[in-house]
């Protein structure tokens, strides 16, 4: 096999990345300062979170009704909210939540959608049309909706949030690998290999799957922040985890009453917390991308 | 092509059944007694039970799907609920407002975004690409409910220039299709980026740039023309988006809108309103899906032979 | 907005030259934090409506803002001493919108219509009572009821009661609620569901003072930020109802003003005593004794709203204040809970809504019943959600929830009307509203008493059984009564809002 395809040059680079991916991985991808960046930004505001019960004089649930609403201090940092519970706290305790919900939910709709858009582009015919139709289905749905009738279903609580958003995910993933896969079994390093006797699966997974992967990744990290935003608006409803516990998007939902009284702090320092990790994800994606591309020059 | 164009029609119906089912399902299995919600929290059971009879809601659930069925052939598409008003005129009237606001949020989105994806792409790694970037994900993290508020204080209470909410004039198009289309942008503006950079990188352009055709010709003839395919599927993904009315912004602008219908009808389980909007809705994405497929078969003729 | 009061100004300038009418047409515009339902209030049980169409439907009687009876189409009424006979006297002199004469037979077409139960109308509950209505003469309406029933006079003046104009009712049926015909000082005009509610002067009104202004535009605002803009910048001039957090913004406005009246409803969280641990009083006193509610009405009502002294608020005719008054001592309420034998508490499920006020009285819930180790799993539901499972199918033998929160309001103004649906047997959930399951023979007895009578003083000793019973049962945890609050533009007089949380604008005037 590898005789027949020696002469092909893309070939001859995907042999190369599999001989040491990760190191090729790692060097491509530690080139990219400002995707460092944001990894390890990632990685403290994890460990923080974890840490946060010895880090912080404050607990996320105290409150203290004889401070509540004050502005950011020496004391408090981003301030207290309505009942008096310390923002920080709350915004360090809530990282682990925020994050969690926002990855768990879109791998789960990345997994299953790029399944979907690999063998609906791939194979064609009726299968293509029965995921694609289903697709549509729920992509027709409006997805606040959707969301609205899983959690009025199933009940309120974090996994039907994530199985809500997880479940909105899937029709964009699979549009989006679908299309890529369509234009990729075009491509000539595919028709080669495909020439050469490859297996289906092989074809899909090795070597259309990575030339697909720059677009899903991109979407990937974007469909965290957005999913992140999506709890939010559950919570905006009032539809999202118990409104007690220490949630980003619960924290901006319940904020907003106050925004307009001036109170500024109760959302700002929450959506600065959501902006800076959806960012950090972003560029991240980015970096992510360049590292993994096998066909990309190094310029 | 006609006749691939014909198959994709037909294909409709089948899909479309299933939606009809789908939805019908969905707001049945909601929990919400329309009755209990138009009497009122304090109403008492007979109140309650008053209302149930005057409705008809006590039939067998399998009649009232045909009743929904035959007035989705008849297109006549019942009475609300809470209102009695007919649907077709609820949603005849909320349908422009929703429309207007789409097309506007989508031209400048689009504009912007295929503008600051393709710069952002050339001049990649550049500080005017982290720029670009860094704007395009400010707009993806905003949540709107607060984007919205914020423009109102600013442009209406603060400066006086724009009226707060609703849809009496042009100007108030103005800031819900900017509150609106930030998100849009900002997922254009990503996209674009990331197509122009695959496409660069295709040995067709690199035969245009050995040819020794100028940059500029390059980028925008060459390099966009072909990264288009994608990005015309998420233009045709936002438009149907858009057309089914956010929720969140129709509210905050007091928008007319079939997002502010929804949202009512679905509060107070008004069935035949949400049933005859979902149904509106999946139409109109599944036209524009296959719009956008269309366009793909007509680029890239090998499809349509599958 | 801007672009259509241009329209209105431009019109009446044209008009102005023509028929020499005043320069400027004056509008009022009212933001409201609900979408209508009908304007027909003998079908609907929703504040927004009552408050839409008091301008256009009138009533024999009103109240005053403090709760007090005041005529409007009757000017005199009296019960009989065995509360089976009521009398109302008519003003004469008076037309609807239609010309038709308002009179008795009006009077009697509209009562008629609400006793009726085979009308399916969602007030017809409150004439169940009425046997048969009879009109001596054209100016005099005379009641008679099946059995005694001595909140009668409250109950006509429910702001449900109004009297349509006969002729329209026989003309469009239940479709008044899209053309209601009244007496009052407005004419309906347009009303584009979802988007505003449009009512114009009629020339015509018995009080030859009013109406002050050309018409009144009602716009259904249900973001509280977006309603409060858009009076901060003249897009209206009334906004009801002003969230408590956002008042300090209004009023720190030289134009604006913030109008603050203590309302008539009564906030609480029931404890389900059908559950084992609530049939314990001295577990009941302990929930209320570890509840701060003077914190309560600072973190929930900003300030603004009162503590409960009584089961009914002030303004409730025969409310009565009960000794001791509610008090903060989480010593004796853990004390009480170690007696019952659960010192280290218990884990229980409250339901509540999803309103941003909702999640917040919730989340104070939890944090102060966390101090006698009470785990406290708190559940907002969006409405319709909340509703089915509270009240469509349920069986008070297996209901889920531990504590239920809920807020009554008696629109009649009277004890019956809130002692009754809340703590009478009768009004076990899903009947009525009484979601502790509370039963007591005394409270039930009393409540029967009244309704026998028609004279105040007896009807007053029997409350005060009621209210001292159900005081020492502790059924509910008393939390708050919400303050009722609006935002105003300064010079804009007559328009404001009801302790019952309706409002009204039939004295409009812009000075």
């Amino acid at each position: 096999m590898a005789h027949t395809i020696d002469n092909d040059p893309t070939a001859a680079r995907i042999e190369e990345t599999a001989r040491s991916p990760f190191s090729e991985f790692r060097r491509r991808f530690v080139r990219r300062r400002a995707a460092l960046v944001a990894a390890v930004f990632l990685a403290l505001m994890l460990v923080a979170a974890l840490l946060a019960p010895w880090l912080l004089p404050y607990g996320p649930d105290d409150f203290d009704y004889m401070n509540t609403l004050s502005e950011p201090s020496l004391q408090h940092w981003a301030g207290t909210d309505e009942f008096g519970r310390d923002i920080f706290a709350r915004i360090l305790n809530g990282a682990k939540l925020s994050m969690y919900i926002g990855f768990v939910s879109v791998t789960i709709g990345a997994v299953l959608g790029i399944l979907a858009g690999l063998f609906g582009g791939y194979y064609g015919g009726w299968l293509d049309s029965v995921i694609m139709r289903v697709a549509d289905v729920l992509f027709a749905f409006p997805g606040i909706l959707l969301a609205i009738g899983i959690v009025a279903i199933l009940g309120a609580g974090l996994v039907n949030v994530i199985i809500a958003v997880a479940v909105f995910s899937v029709p964009a993933f699979a549009r989006i690998v679908r299309s890529g896969t369509l234009s990729l079994k075009e491509a000539t390093y595919v028709e080669a290999t495909r020439a050469a006797g490859a297996s289906d699966f092989v074809i899909m997974f090795r070597h259309i799957l990575p030339g697909a992967l720059g677009v899903v990744i991109v979407y990937f990290t974007m469909r965290i922040g957005t999913s992140i935003l999506t709890a939010t608006s559950l919570s905006f409803i009032g539809l999202g985890v118990e409104p007690s516990v220490a949630e980003w998007g619960a924290m901006l939902a319940t904020g907003r009453e106050y925004m307009m009284a001036g109170e500024w702090h109760l959302t700002f320092f929450p959506g600065l917390a959501i902006f800076l990790t959806v960012l950090a994800f972003n560029i991240l994606g980015d970096g992510l991308r360049d590292a993994l591309d096998p066909k990309l020059d190094e310029s | 092509m006609l006749n691939y164009s014909l198959r994709r029609v037909a294909a409709l119906v089948p899909v479309l059944l299933l939606i009809s089912v789908f939805v019908f399902l969905f707001i049945h299995l909601l929990p919400g007694d329309p009755a209990r919600l138009l009497a009122g929290e304090t109403a008492t059971q007979e109140e309650v039970e008053a209302i149930r009879r005057a409705l008809n809601l006590d039939r067998p659930l399998i009649l009232q799907y045909f009743d929904f069925l035959r007035s989705l052939l008849t297109l006549d598409l019942g009475t609300s609920l809470r209102t009695g008003e007919p649907v077709a005129q609820m949603i005849g009237r909320a349908f422009m407002p929703t429309f207007w606001l789409s097309i506007c949020a989508l031209a400048w989105s689009v504009l912007f975004g295929l503008v600051a994806g393709v710069i952002s792409a050339v001049r990649r790694g550049s500080a005017g690409d982290h720029a670009g970037m860094f704007l395009a994900v400010s707009g993806i993290s905003m949540p709107n409910f607060w984007l919205g508020l914020l423009l109102m204080q600013f442009f209406s209470v603060n400066l006086g220039w724009l009226g707060t909410s609703g849809f009496d004039s042009p100007s108030d198009l103005i800031l819900p299709s900017l509150t609106l289309g930030t998100g849009v942008a900002a997922v254009m503006a990503r996209f674009t980026r990331s197509a122009v950079i695959d496409v660069a990188r295709e040995d067709f352009i690199r035969t245009a740039r050995a040819k020794g055709l100028r940059e500029r010709v390059v980028i925008w003839k060459h390099a966009l023309r072909n990264a288009l395919i994608p990005v015309v599927t998420m233009v045709g993904l936002q438009f149907g988006f858009l057309l089914g009315g956010s929720i969140v912004v129709e509210k905050v602008f007091r928008w007319p809108g079939l997002g502010s219908l929804l949202l009512d009808a679905i509060n107070f389980r008004d069935y035949a309103v949400v049933q005859a909007e979902i149904m509106l809705f999946s139409l109109q994405f599944l036209l524009i899906n296959l719009v956008v497929d269309l366009l793909y078969a007509f680029i890239n003729p090998a499809i349509r032979y599958k | 907005m801007s672009f259509f009061r241009k329209v209105t100004a431009t019109a009446a300038l044209v008009a102005g030259t023509v028929l020499a009418a005043p320069a400027i047409a004056q509008d009022v515009g009212i933001g409201m934090n609900q979408i209508f339902q009908r304007m027909d209030p003998h079908n609907t049980n929703y504040n927004v409506d009552y408050s839409a169409v008091n301008g256009v439907l009138e009533r024999l009687i009103g109240f005053d803002q403090n709760m007090q009876l005041v005529p409007q189409l009757a000017t005199e009424w009296e019960g009989s001493d065995d509360a089976k006979t009521f009398t109302f006297k008519l003003r004469e002199g008076v037309k609807f919108h239609d010309g038709t004469d308002f009179n008795a037979a009006a009077v009697k077409a509209n009562f008629d219509r609400l006793a009726d139960q085979s009308q399916n109308l969602a007030k017809n509950s409150l004439f169940k009572v009425v046997d048969h209505v009879e009109t001596p003469d054209n100016y005099t309406v005379v009641m008679h009821l099946k059995e005694p029933f001595g909140a009668m006079i409250n109950t006509v003046a429910h702001p449900s009661v109004v009297i349509h104009s006969p002729k329209a009712l026989e003309e469009f049926g239940r479709d008044v609620e899209k053309n209601p015909v009244g007496t009052g000082p407005f004419k309906f005009k347009e009303w584009i569901p979802g988007e505003r509610l449009v009512v114009e002067r009629f020339d015509g009104y018995w009080d030859a003072e009013y109406p002050k202004v050309d018409s009144v535009t009602f716009y259904p605002v249900t973001e509280s930020a977006t309603r409060v803009s858009m009076l901060l910048s003249d897009e209206v001039q009334f906004v009801h109802v002003l969230p408590a957090e956002l008042s300090e913004r209004v009023a720190s406005n030289s134009s604006y003003e913030v109008l603050d009246v203590p309302g008539i409803t009564v906030w609480t969280a029931s404890m389900n005593m059908l559950k084992d641990h609530f049939k314990d009083v001295r577990v009941r006193r302990a929930f209320n004794l570890a509840v701060n509610q003077e914190a309560f009405v600072q973190v929930v009502y900003s300030g603004h709203g009162v503590v409960p002294d009584s089961p009914i608020a002030p303004d409730t005719r025969f409310h009565e204040t009960q000794e001791p008054p509610l008090s903060n001592d989480l010593e004796e309420a853990r004390r009480l809970m170690k007696e019952a034998g659960y010192e280290d508490g218990f884990d229980i499920q409250i339901w509540g809504t999803n309103s941003s006020t909702g999640v917040r009285l919730l989340q104070f819930l939890k944090q102060q019943l966390s101090q006698i180790n009470v785990n406290a799993t708190i559940v907002p539901m969006e409405g319709a959600t909340r509703s089915e499972k509270v009240f469509s199918s349920m069986d008070p033998d297996t209901s889920e929830f531990d504590m239920l929160i809920g807020g009554w309001s008696p629109s009649t103004g009277d004890a019956d009307w809130h002692l009754r649906p809340v703590y009478a047997t009768e009004g076990w959930l899903p009947k009525i509203y009484n979601m502790a399951f509370y039963s007591s023979d005394v409270v039930d007895k009393a409540i029967e008493d009244a309704l026998n009578t028609a004279d105040p003083e007896k009807r007053r000793a029997a409350y005060a059984i009621a209210q001292q019973q159900i005081w020492e049962d502790a059924p509910v945890v008393w939390l708050a009564i919400e303050n009722k609050m609006a935002g105003r533009k300064k010079g804009l007089s007559g328009v404001f809002q009801m302790p019952d949380g309706t409002m009204q604008y039939k004295h409009a005037t812009f000075e």
